[in-house]
């Protein structure tokens, strides 16, 4: 366990949680409830190149883990393991376990698409796909439900509203959705992964690529989006990280150096590294 | 320090956009006087058979009645079955390349496919005519025959004698030649797609299928159009390879395993014994139809593709 010298051992893990089998006692310092994903151990390859080590991590249900850490640490690809996305690209291998509810997403008995529509993504860029707004957010639904028309339009406007988006787009929603601005092709995506009803949303420096306003916009949307949902995020900004999250783990070269409440890393760090960093020595 | 003299500079400047200018002119001025060339040597044809040109199907040079319909009917018909092939074979094999292929396997086929392309086209009439045209005359033919002939409405397709030669033929052939031009332009539109819009669509939890279909294929809709209509273009105007195999008959019939005859191969046949000022005039005229063919077949491209771009807004 790279995450150390602040944990207890797992010894000390109330009896009736550690069949939840959470990796980090840390945990049940705050929380009662079982994690909602739980990773053990988890190594990952890109090639021959080692690119995280020994990472343990849990993330509780309906709240913000950040994950912040220098450019090249590791914190995408960390993200990316947990739909499995990665597995795209042939020389990219990952060892270890990622519970999700209890269950590891690697298990032969795991349906990838299943896995990918309880676990949502949000990417660094916007992405609409080339077709109307409408269609963006239909496109999941389509897939996963076997649904009435009536019914898609129900909830392409339910998750339209939950994106705040449904006020600025519900006269264009037959436009493209590339045609929307930078801000609003984010909130779409948004809303194109909550339509399907994930239990955990992954986004991947949601905000890197948007305007200040927009990504004031995307903070007030994750934060009335953790009473439904399980995010987790990587951000750049540090200071994003302290506003909008509950959790925070610190990533360097592979590692999580420190993980603990938002609150305590930013004012109380337990390593070196980790005040070194939000401090702005490096990075 | 010594400063620079800039006025030679700015000389040079000056003549630099001139001859950019000019070259992209010259372009212009020659598309302009192959139009006004043709329509000016078809002047006897277009005085003497006016618009019934267009809608003849009589080719006569013993009487000296011309009329392109049929030369029209056959380089119509046997580009619309090369693309009917080579479109979605081509899409395929670019996914293929792109999405499911080891790279290893998708560089040694891509390069294959690119090699396809450089075969000049003499080559695949030559071998359409001893190879493919024998073989098709002894099995395919024979199949389609026995099997579609008799079916209603599309049984006519499919009637009359296993030649080997013919319109089907010449349709399968030109196919093979532009499958290689919209297969790697096709390949590099979807090598363009970027990785993240993949992934994100790959996250909503799609299959392969669904999202090379419904993303990829969408993102790269204006390029892969494009692909087709790089291969439109070859089929239409395709002349040596068509001409071996297509039979060189100028009637017009139901049938795809009969004889037919394009604009293209008409004048390659008969340009050498066209002695008659008249049947010279007529043979300008069917070039002239072929390049207005293809000029208004471009500017309905541009005009799918402004479309399509207003209702999807399409990546690339």
């Amino acid at each position: 366990m790279s995450v150390v010298s602040l944990l207890h051992s797992k010894a000390s893990i109330p009896e009736e949680l550690q069949k939840n089998e959470a990796c980090l006692p840390l945990y049940y310092e705050h929380l009662n409830t079982p994690p909602k994903v739980s990773v053990c151990g988890l190594d990952f390859f890109y090639g021959e190149h080692q690119a995280l080590l020994d990472n343990d991590i849990d993330i509780a249900p309906n709240k913000v883990t950040a994950i912040i850490g220098p450019s090249g640490c590791g914190k995408s690809t960390h993200l990316r393991v947990y739909n499995r996305i990665f597995e795209l690209y042939k020389d990219q291998k990952a060892k270890g376990k990622v519970l999700l509810d209890g269950e590891n997403i690697f298990s032969s008995k795991i349906n990838i698409l299943e896995l990918r529509r309880k676990v949502g993504m949000i990417f660094q860029k916007p992405t609409p796909f080339p077709m109307s707004v409408f269609e963006n957010v239909a496109y999941g639904l389509k897939l996963h439900y076997a649904i009435s028309k009536s019914e898609i339009s129900i909830k392409v406007e339910e998750a339209l509203r939950r994106a705040a988006l449904w006020d600025e787009v519900k006269d264009m929603l037959s436009k493209p959705g590339m045609a929307l601005s930078g801000g609003q092709q984010q909130r779409l995506c948004v809303a194109r992964a909550i339509a399907v009803e994930p239990e955990v949303l992954l986004m991947d420096e949601p905000t890197s690529a948007i305007d200040p306003v927009a990504t004031l916009k995307i903070e007030e949307l994750i934060d009335s989006l953790k009473q439904k949902f399980t995010i987790v995020i990587v951000t750049h900004n540090m200071q994003q990280a302290a506003r909008i999250s509950d959790f925070t783990a610190f990533f360097y070269k592979g590692k999580i150096v420190e993980f603990d409440k938002t609150k305590k890393i930013f004012t109380n760090p337990a390593q070196k590294k980790t005040e070194e960093y939000i401090t702005g020595r490096f990075g | 320090m010594k400063r620079k003299k800039l006025t030679p500079q700015l000389k040079f400047e000056a003549m630099f956009k001139y001859i950019t200018a000019s070259s992209a002119t010259i372009v212009l001025i020659i598309m302009l006087l192959m139009f006004i060339q043709l329509t000016y040597n078809s002047r006897l044809s277009i005085e003497k058979f006016g618009l019934n040109f267009l809608f003849s199907s009589s080719w006569n040079p013993a009487t000296h009645e011309y009329g392109a319909l049929a030369s029209i009917y056959g380089t119509v018909v046997s580009t619309l079955i090369a693309l009917i092939i080579a479109v979605p074979m081509g899409i395929i094999i670019a996914l293929f390349l792109v999405e499911i292929s080891h790279p290893v396997v998708s560089k040694i086929t891509g390069n294959a496919i690119e090699l396809l392309a450089a075969i000049p086209s003499i080559i695949y009439g030559m071998w359409g005519l001893f190879v493919f045209a024998p073989f098709f005359a002894d099995y395919i033919q024979p199949f389609l025959i026995n099997n579609f002939g008799d079916i209603p409405f599309i049984g006519k397709l499919f009637q009359g004698a296993p030649m080997g030669i013919g319109m089907l033929s010449a349709g399968i052939i030109l196919s093979l030649m532009i499958l290689p031009f919209i297969t790697a332009v096709t390949r590099d539109v979807f090598i363009m797609v970027p990785a993240v819009v993949k992934e994100s669509s790959y996250g909503m939890g799609s299959t392969t299928w669904e999202v090379t279909h419904k993303v990829t294929l969408r993102y790269g809709i204006k390029g892969v159009i494009g692909a087709c209509f790089i291969g439109l273009g070859r089929a239409l105007g395709e002349t040596m390879a068509v001409t071996f195999v297509i039979g060189n008959s100028h009637l017009i019939s139901a049938s795809l395993m009969d004889p037919a005859s394009s604009i293209a191969s008409t004048l390659a046949n008969e340009f050498g014994e066209a002695s008659e000022p008249i049947y010279l005039h007529a043979l300008m005229q069917l070039g002239l139809i072929l390049l207005l063919m293809t000029f208004f077949i471009q500017i309905l491209a541009q005009i799918w593709v402004g479309k399509l771009k207003k209702s999807m807004g399409t990546g690339l």
